[in-house]
């Protein structure tokens, strides 16, 4: 238990100092002081209108957003016994990808294009599910090569759709596909999606150890396996569904994020599961905070920021393990 | 003990895997106390009989029962911690260290939030102390030779500390002392501590030694079971291994060796 404390007091101290980071970053600078005096309520300036209305909302979406991508990677992880799987792998994100620039197509917005996206989303993970499944037993080789393929050819229609799309609407479709967090407005649905799923994952932590060792073993040890695998399943699919739902789709973090807390924490799903909701969101905070700024006036997608500055980490921290 | 329900039993068991019987209206019962081995050529059936006692696969017909009950009636946890798997070969797609690993074996002794106590963990260094890992505890699963990945298997068992243990060649991939060591302390897991044991062995010489019991699997369904005296004999062996095998009288018991081909 007190192993726990350090790694998970480090990562919650950067995520607060990743939150001061972004709200105190912008067209307008603000010192973190002044965002600290709003943030207290002692300033209701013009400083004050910016940073809780226009900084606070989309901060808490990319922390949020990063947040539940980790803990959903995490989770597949452990579930396909394959520390390298993640959401994208398995297409769930290709499926939201498509529904959502099919509705971007026929000029339908808002509300409706989130609600195309969750849709896609829950249908690619009942595709890969039930192609996975078969006849035979659900192995987790089988799982993880039927996502990759279901990822591929959403990926070949994600291609056709960009190619028989109109000009004016390109822009939006590929800031959608590399991730943005400017769209969103309310984050209820996240922040309440994000304590959900480290409400029910929690608990099951431990399990999550037992399982990571192999399922006969876990089975012989007691973990019932089978519903577990089914739980972590829709639990990964909601959150990846939510998260694609609030920015688009933003690959690495989810495979990342995680990665990176075993290489430097191990494998005690205790310490990972919260450490890597706190670690995928400050990192998403960060790149978005550096895609909002590097280039200012002009946006990237935060979805190249997570890619350009993970990949080289990745890397890095991989041949670094591999020689110790 | 006569009075008491056997540890571990077997009614009219029918299991075949792949259209292949393994055995066929199987009564079997193993008493507290009693280390039992289970001999058989490759791919007859030892690891499937071995997981159907567990519960770990369905048996076409019949039941297994503990202590008296169905194992159908326990749940997961009860049973973990009621019986233990050491099994042939573990997983490290998700490396652990050495400790780490002993005290998955204390996963069915815990609630859902509580974490391994002080008292665990001196479990799980005495099980590491006790198959020579002591020195290891800080070393990654992935980092261990096949020998001390087998080491470590048991010492989790032995952490979970199941009455009942079963194993599935336990020495395999160990060296000679090893092998010596691991079952000794295996034989003093259930002569001191009451603890009942049945692995699956290769060496029907090692069985014949660390054994009170065996279950010969001759395939077809066909089953012998019966204390090592009585089920050891050449006319058996040569049988079950399909080879002639023969004994010779050694100041340390009877060994057995296969007949060596003339050329």
């Amino acid at each position: 238990m007190k192993r726990a404390l350090i790694p998970l007091f480090s990562l919650a101290a950067l995520a607060l100092a990743s939150g001061l980071l972004a709200l105190s970053f912008g067209s307008v600078a603000t010192s973190w002081q002044s965002v600290w005096q709003v943030l207290l309520g002692n300033d209701h300036g013009l400083s004050s209108d910016l940073v809780l209305q226009l900084r606070l909302p989309r901060a808490i979406n990319a922390f949020t957003t990063g947040a539940l991508l980790a803990l959903a990677g995490a989770l597949m992880q452990v579930l396909l016994r394959n520390p390298l799987a993640d959401p994208y792998v398995l297409g769930i994100s290709g499926g939201a990808a498509v529904a959502a620039l099919c509705a971007i197509l026929l000029g339908i917005g808002g509300l409706w294009l989130n609600a195309a996206a969750f849709a896609g989303a829950l249908i690619s993970m009942f595709l890969v599910f039930g192609l996975a499944r078969g006849a035979g037993a659900w192995s987790s080789p089988r799982l993880l090569l039927t996502g990759v393929i279901v990822a591929a050819g959403w990926g070949a229609l994600i291609g056709f759709l960009l190619t028989v799309s109109p000009d004016a609407q390109l822009r939006g479709m590929l800031f959608w596909l590399m991730g943005d967090l400017g769209g969103a407005e309310s984050y209820g649905l996240g922040v309440f999606t994000l304590v959900l799923g480290l409400a029910l994952s929690l608990p099951l932590a431990r399990n999550l150890n037992v399982m990571a060792r192999g399922e006969l073993s876990a089975r012989a040890l007691g973990v019932p396996v089978a519903r577990l695998r089914l739980g972590l399943y829709g639990l990964a699919s909601l959150l990846t569904a939510v998260a694609v739902m609030t920015a688009g789709s933003i690959g690495f973090i989810g495979l990342v994020a995680p990665h990176i807390l075993r290489l430097a924490v191990g494998n005690d799903h205790r310490i990972l599961l919260p450490g890597a909701a706190l670690f995928g969101g400050s990192l998403l905070l960060l790149a978005d905070t550096v895609a909002r700024t590097a280039l200012a006036p002009q946006q990237l997608p935060v979805g190249v920021v997570t890619a350009l500055l993970g990949v080289p980490l990745f890397l890095y921290l991989l041949s670094r393990a591999e020689r110790r | 003990m006569s009075a008491a329900q056997p540890l571990l039993e077997t009614r009219g068991l029918h299991l075949s895997i792949g259209g292949k019987q393994i055995c066929r209206d199987l009564n079997f019962s193993v008493q507290q106390g009693e280390r039992w081995g289970v001999l058989g050529v490759n791919g007859v059936g030892k690891t499937s009989l071995l997981l159907a006692l567990a519960g770990l696969k369905t048996a076409q017909a019949g039941s297994v029962h503990m202590q008296g009950k169905a194992l159908s009636e326990f749940t997961g946890r009860q049973l973990a911690q009621l019986c233990g798997v050491m099994f042939q070969d573990s997983d490290d797609a998700f490396p652990a260290s050495v400790l780490e690993t002993a005290l998955i074996g204390r996963h069915p002794h815990l609630r859902a939030w509580e974490w391994e106590s002080a008292a665990d963990e001196a479990i799980a260094r005495a099980a590491l102390q006790a198959v020579g890992l002591a020195e290891l505890t800080q070393r990654t699963t992935n980092t261990l030779s096949g020998g001390e990945r087998r080491r470590l298997a048991l010492a989790t068992l032995l952490a979970q500390d199941p009455p009942l243990m079963l194993l599935d060649e336990p020495v395999n991939h160990l060296d000679l002392h090893h092998q010596i060591d691991a079952l000794e302390l295996l034989t003093q897991q259930v002569t001191q501590h009451g603890k009942t044991s049945v692995m699956v062995l290769h060496d029907v010489n090692l069985a014949a030694r660390y054994c009170d019991a065996l279950l010969l699997l001759f395939g077809d369904g066909e089953v012998l079971q019966g204390a090592v005296r009585e089920v050891l004999t050449l006319e058996n062996l040569s049988r079950l291994y399909g080879h002639p095998v023969r004994s010779v009288e050694t100041p340390e018991g009877v060994l057995y060796y296969p007949e060596i081909r003339k050329t």
